[in-house]
């Protein structure tokens, strides 16, 4: 079983730390994701798949690819103490799905895996008193 | 006796004087099962983020309220059968 990564999948190489959010679908998925920080182990050394950076196992050199580490963004909501997430403050709520309505994934935005699924719930409930949402062809409107 | 926080959506098509009797209603139906209303909170009419049976716009209103958890299930089911009722949803708060 390979370990989870918190590298880029394959098809968005390195690229998207420094270009904004192009509408990425595998990014959006709406599940947890791992601590970004967790280094992976040895899954490299059996020689696995292209463009898996030998700089993530410490390797450094001329392979390496840049921009592995991430930003060590802060939770905004752990930063705010705790309160709970409201789903009909959609003025916050706004800030954490994209232009088509899909939830941000947690490795964009930096929040903390606990509030994630806290804002995770609050968009679902935002959804379904149409405070917000569902998809795009509802924001393209009338 | 746990608090709760109803949402309900109302179909925009309600005068106004429909729209008070029936969040009196709604009050009712909470204290008739020996619940209490802490708070009112009307947003009035607002647009919707899709269209709900055909409307584009709904009339927000939110409960809070102290009721037993029994409760809960008959305000539900009143809301079902009322055709102004457009969504409800019941949260229960914690503390």
């Amino acid at each position: 079983m390979r370990d989870n990564d918190f590298e880029e999948p394959i098809d968005n190489v390195g690229l998207e730390d420094d270009y904004e959010e192009e509408e990425d679908s595998l990014e959006d998925l709406e599940t947890e994701e791992l601590a970004p920080e967790e280094p992976s182990v040895s899954r490299r050394q059996a020689g696995g798949a292209p463009f898996r950076s030998r700089a993530a196992n410490g390797k450094a050199g001329a392979t390496a690819r840049r921009g592995i580490r991430r930003l060590k963004k802060a939770c905004p909501f752990c930063e705010e103490g705790s309160k709970a997430i409201d789903y009909k403050r959609i003025d916050v709520l706004q800030r954490f799905i994209t232009e088509r309505g899909n939830i941000r994934s947690r490795r964009k935005v930096g929040t903390c895996a606990k509030h994630q699924r806290q804002l995770a719930v609050a968009i679902k409930r935002a959804r379904l008193m149409a405070l917000l949402p569902f998809t795009a062809d509802h924001i393209r409107g009338a | 006796m746990r608090k709760y926080e109803v949402g309900v959506v109302l179909a925009p098509d309600l005068e106004e004087e429909a729209l008070t009797e029936f969040v009196g209603k709604i009050n009712r139906w909470i204290t008739d099962g020996d619940g209490q209303v802490l708070k009112v909170d009307q947003w009035g009419k607002r647009k919707l983020a899709y269209p709900i049976d055909k409307f584009r716009e709904g009339y927000y209103v939110f409960v809070t309220a102290e009721m037993a958890p029994s409760a809960v299930k008959t305000l539900e089911n009143n809301f079902n059968i009322s055709e102004s009722v457009l969504r409800y949803l019941t949260i229960r708060l914690e503390e």
